[in-house]
């Protein structure tokens, strides 16, 4: 992964679909600013597969004070399981509503909510100090707001520091949820449709700018992430074609290595994204 | 300043009698024991990040961690399904006698791969590491046998459990992940430094005369209990561990824990090992029945 002397600012991103998904979102937007870019993240995932994809990551490159590492954690409901042999790595269908097999009975007889809280807790912990240890810049941020619906509980209090830390910046969707950005319907695969709840192109664009940007010391190009929702809004009707519409239209794939992680054969391209969540 | 321990893993950290954690810990001012029986890595990786976050370990702190097998499922449940006690509910490696309800044929092809596992056990470890590092306290880090050799280098007579049984025969080389899941190697350097000490039961198995036996009216003949006994805790604490920690000699206290141990084990009655774990575990049990550890240790956590 590390295929180039004269690299100088690099990027690492972390998280689940609001991090990678069907188009372009903040990661890739502040990613092509950088010499190079890694977006290990991967919809569908949680927060356990999250940090360990930060340690697979942290082993693979020797990171270096110019390097930039962000993490967006997932919602705790998710039951993460590696599958080496799919070229993602992890699977996908994690999060607990879904149905079906031995995933279903494990969770329905064993699951509980406040041990995935502390799983979590325990998650961004361990995170928070391994990249304390590197000389990188580092950032983090999650969808919804934990310190709300976690550390209030008082079984978790002793957690609470770990939102005051400086490199823990404001809920994604604290900041969405000041403007109703248009949402898209798209069909799936067996026919029917969705509206799509994840951020559209535009709406990643006015995050990064305003969230990332002035602590990054960068600028990301509005002209390319009004292209990429125009794209999603005037091509894409179906889930299944947009991953070639993009590839046709928008030079997003050339500037993006995406890494599934260290055990199996790696991938150059997206297709093995069929089950998005 | 007082002196704080801060010791994690399995039953070879917490066990039914004391163990290396216990014997140190007379060492030490103050002593927290966060081993659990059964468990595993990703559990052992999380309880570190949990202490912390009650205790607030400083570079004053000494913390060792006893890293168990990959092939454990570690799971977590505050209300104790099933009518289990609330906590860790691992119990052992998946392919253990009293796992095998749990864990059936459909689930393990669902939910394991030994590739995938061996490498969280390393995820787990370099994130320890790292997260260690960072509080500046004093730590060393050992397992119960080689973890690179993936349970291979258990003794027969102790434990045939705690390895997967390869359907190719194939010669089985030493640090076997490597022959099998050579992308996995990368970790090593960063992980195998000098903060490792020689795995617990690798010593235990030099020194296998000094093994508990245990033999119920019940029991046709006796059997041999795979955990070290505390002889055997006491000989790698003093051979492997205090001398890493540049500690005074060793204190009359530690060898009085053996002695009342050792008398104990020879009373008839405890020749019943549930008996002795009983009366051991046993919450009511007379402090003073060591008169420098508090006994039996508290299970630590959530």
């Amino acid at each position: 992964m590390e295929n180039n002397k004269l690299i100088k600012e690099r990027l690492f991103t972390f998280g689940c679909s609001f991090t990678e998904y069907y188009w372009p979102t903040w990661a890739e937007m502040i990613g092509r600013e950088y010499d190079y870019f890694e977006n290990w993240g991967l919809s569908g995932i949680g927060n356990r597969a999250i940090l360990e994809k930060l340690s697979e990551c942290i082993i693979n490159n020797n990171i270096t004070e110019q390097d930039t590492i962000i993490i967006q954690w997932s919602e705790i409901h998710r039951f993460d399981v590696h599958m080496p042999l799919l070229p993602q790595r992890w699977g996908q269908t994690g999060n607990i509503l879904t149905s079906g097999g031995p995933r279903e009975e494990w969770i329905k007889d064993y699951w509980n909510e406040n041990s995935y809280i502390m799983h979590t807790l325990n998650f961004i912990h361990l995170a928070q100090k391994l990249l304390s240890t590197l000389p990188c810049k580092w950032y983090m941020f999650s969808i919804n707001d934990f310190k709300k619906d976690m550390v209030n509980n008082l079984e978790f209090i002793n957690y609470q520091n770990l939102f005051s830390h400086p490199n823990f910046l404001p809920p994604m969707n604290q900041w969405f949820n000041q403007y109703k950005f248009p949402k898209i319907e798209l069909k799936n695969t067996d026919g029917t449709k969705t509206w799509d709840r994840h951020p559209i192109p535009l709406a990643h664009y006015g995050w990064v700018h305003e969230n990332l940007c002035p602590i990054l010391g960068k600028s990301v190009n509005e002209k390319w992430a009004e292209k990429a929702n125009n794209i999603l809004f005037e091509y894409c009707t179906a889930y299944e074609k947009i991953d070639n519409i993009y590839l046709t239209n928008l030079d997003w794939y050339a500037h993006t290595n995406w890494v599934g992680g260290i055990i199996g054969t790696n991938y150059s391209n997206r297709k093995f994204m069929d089950d998005r969540t | 300043m007082k002196t704080r321990l801060f010791t994690f893993g399995c039953s070879y950290t917490y066990y039914m009698w004391p163990t290396w954690a216990d014997l140190l810990s007379v060492e030490f001012d103050e002593y927290e024991n966060w081993g659990q029986v059964g468990l595993g890595n990703r559990a052992i990786a999380e309880r570190i990040a949990e202490c912390h976050t009650r205790n607030k370990i400083t570079e004053n702190d000494t913390v060792i961690v006893q890293w168990s097998t990959h092939l454990r499922h570690d799971w977590h449940n505050v209300k104790g399904p099933a009518g289990r006690r609330s906590g860790w509910q691992t119990n052992g490696n998946v392919f253990r006698g009293l796992n095998q309800q749990l864990y059936q044929q459909p689930w393990l092809d669902v939910f394991f791969c030994e590739k995938s596992w061996f490498m969280h056990t390393l995820n787990h470890i370099v994130l320890t590491k790292h997260f260690l590092n960072s509080l500046g306290c004093t730590y060393k880090m050992t397992s119960i046998g080689d973890l690179r050799n993936l349970g291979n280098d258990f003794d027969k007579l102790t434990y045939d459990y705690e390895k997967v049984i390869y359907s190719d025969n194939q010669y089985i080389t030493e640090y076997e992940a490597w022959n099998r899941f050579p992308e996995l190697k990368i970790y090593e350097d960063q992980i195998w430094d000098d903060n490792w000490i020689k795995p617990l039961n690798l010593s235990a198995q030099e020194n296998k005369d000094s093994y508990w036996w245990f033999q119920a009216s019940h029991d046709k003949e006796p059997w041999m209990e795979s955990h070290p006994s505390p002889l055997q805790h006491q000989i790698w604490l003093n051979t492997q561990l205090r001398p890493v920690l540049d500690l005074d000699s060793t204190p009359i206290g530690q060898q009085s824990i053996i002695d009342v141990c050792t008398m104990l084990k020879e009373k008839k009655e405890f020749l019943d090992v549930l008996k002795f774990e009983k009366f051991m575990m046993n919450p009511n049990i007379d402090k003073c029945i060591f008169n420098n550890l508090a006994w039996p240790p508290i299970i630590k956590g959530f």
